[in-house]
């Protein structure tokens, strides 16, 4: 079983490194492959917009050259969780996490059906990894963590992971391993 | 005398939806006698100088509208990285007002009142900047903006969202607050539940014709191992 981390700390950030740490702790222990990316250390060009992704070289992002968002693209396709790590922004996710999530797109097709009254695009893998979603809350706020519960939920509509979690740590909330894998145990992941 | 500032929000730049409506919006204040500015927010980002440049601006206007579109249910990247800066900065925002316009391929508005707004409405509250309501326009691409097609450019399939944005540059004029807009952007007919499906069914061919010019399979599957 396949994961990928991707931390979406700011510079300077440091309290999403023990959470981080913990999840690959456990995954170890569960004989899962983790691979992480802390966002802010790694060379990502943001996506351009240009939809090369779609029409000019369908799944690869050929807009942008001379980084590793590729390589983060083909771990993603090829894994069974992908987990998020974010300070909550504004009731979203950081800059640092968005500009990979901004990258995924070819990951999809352009074009749409309809799921229940509303267009989403359509898939263009078989399957898709499970989505973890963990944000840091700067000050207890909770209108920020409604907005982030929902974000990710209509990322899940999207992005059609089979089973998507969110989860919230205060910003000088321990991090404790049995935490760690109790949030893994309810992502029921088929292995 | 007010200063508008026009920050368009989206990483195409200019061959954008967002620049189209900002232009349009423009004109229209220009022709009023206010003064105004356009900042392309990705170009912005480039050097510390260009964003000290855009932090001056937005010091030194009243009304900032931020034109952006929407990508994986919320702000693009360039958009957050915005925000996150101004709130770093810290600055005085509480007298200036703060309208966001979102626009999404998407045919739905739920697509974009969801999250983005909120995001936005929470922004403001952080950093201080005074609500003078929102614009959510679905099936932005429609307006061609991509192509650099500019609002004035279109025909009739553009009247609705024309005549939108000129409430919205009145509202802007006469420093009228305005509510959470999500307004229907085309003629009826596009919003028939009997054409939703067939109207997909055309957005994908579009693409999968496009892709075959290009000589390339729309459904490719790189990556996979």
């Amino acid at each position: 079983m396949n994961v990928v981390i991707l931390n979406g700390s700011l510079k300077h950030q440091t309290e999403l490194a023990p959470i981080q740490a913990a999840l690959e702790d456990e995954f170890k222990s569960q004989d899962m492959k983790t691979d992480s990316f802390i966002m802010n250390q790694i060379k990502i060009i943001s996506c351009t917009g240009c939809f090369k992704c779609w029409d000019t070289t369908p799944g690869i992002c050929t807009g942008v050259k001379g980084d590793v968002g590729e390589e983060i693209k083909k771990k993603v396709v090829n894994s069974d969780l992908l987990v998020f790590l974010t300070p909550i922004t504004f009731g979203g996710y950081s800059s640092e996490l968005k500009k990979i999530i901004d990258r995924l797109l070819g990951t999809l097709l352009p074009g749409v059906q309809i799921i229940n009254g509303e267009s989403h695009h359509l898939k263009r893998y078989d399957s898709y990894p499970s989505i973890l979603a963990i944000g840091i809350s700067e000050n207890s706020d909770e209108e920020e963590g409604h907005l982030f519960r929902k974000l990710v939920y209509r990322n899940s509509l999207n992005y059609f992971p089979p089973v998507h979690k969110i989860f919230i740590f205060q910003k000088d909330e321990k991090v404790r391993q049995e935490k760690i894998k109790q949030m893994i145990d309810e992502m029921e992941l088929k292995k | 005398m007010t200063k508008v500032l026009f920050l368009i929000g989206s990483p195409r730049g200019k061959k954008s939806t967002s620049f189209s409506f900002g232009k349009y919006l423009d004109e229209k204040l220009l022709e009023k006698g206010l003064e105004t500015s356009t900042l392309i927010v990705r170009s912005q980002l480039a050097s510390d100088e260009k964003i000290t440049q855009m932090m001056n601006e937005i010091e030194v206007s009243d009304t900032i509208i931020l034109i952006t579109p929407l990508y994986g249910d919320c702000q693009p990247y360039i958009v957050i990285k915005l925000m996150e800066l101004i709130a770093a900065k810290k600055m005085n925002l509480e007298e200036k007002r703060f309208l966001p316009i979102v626009n999404s391929g998407l045919g739905e508005v739920v697509q974009i009142s969801a999250v983005s707004i909120p995001i936005y409405h929470k922004f403001a509250k952080t950093v201080g900047f005074k609500w003078a309501g929102s614009l959510a326009a679905q099936a932005g691409e429609m307006f061609k903006g991509r192509y650099g097609k500019q609002m004035q450019d279109l025909g009739k399939e553009a009247d609705i969202m024309r005549g939108i944005l000129d409430d919205l540059a009145d509202a802007i004029i006469s420093k009228t607050d305005l509510p959470d807009m999500a307004p229907r952007t085309l003629p009826g007919m596009f919003y028939w539940k009997i054409l939703q499906k067939p109207i997909a069914k055309m957005n994908t061919n579009s693409w999968r014709k496009v892709a075959k010019r290009n000589g390339q399979d729309v459904d490719a599957r790189p990556y996979l191992e």
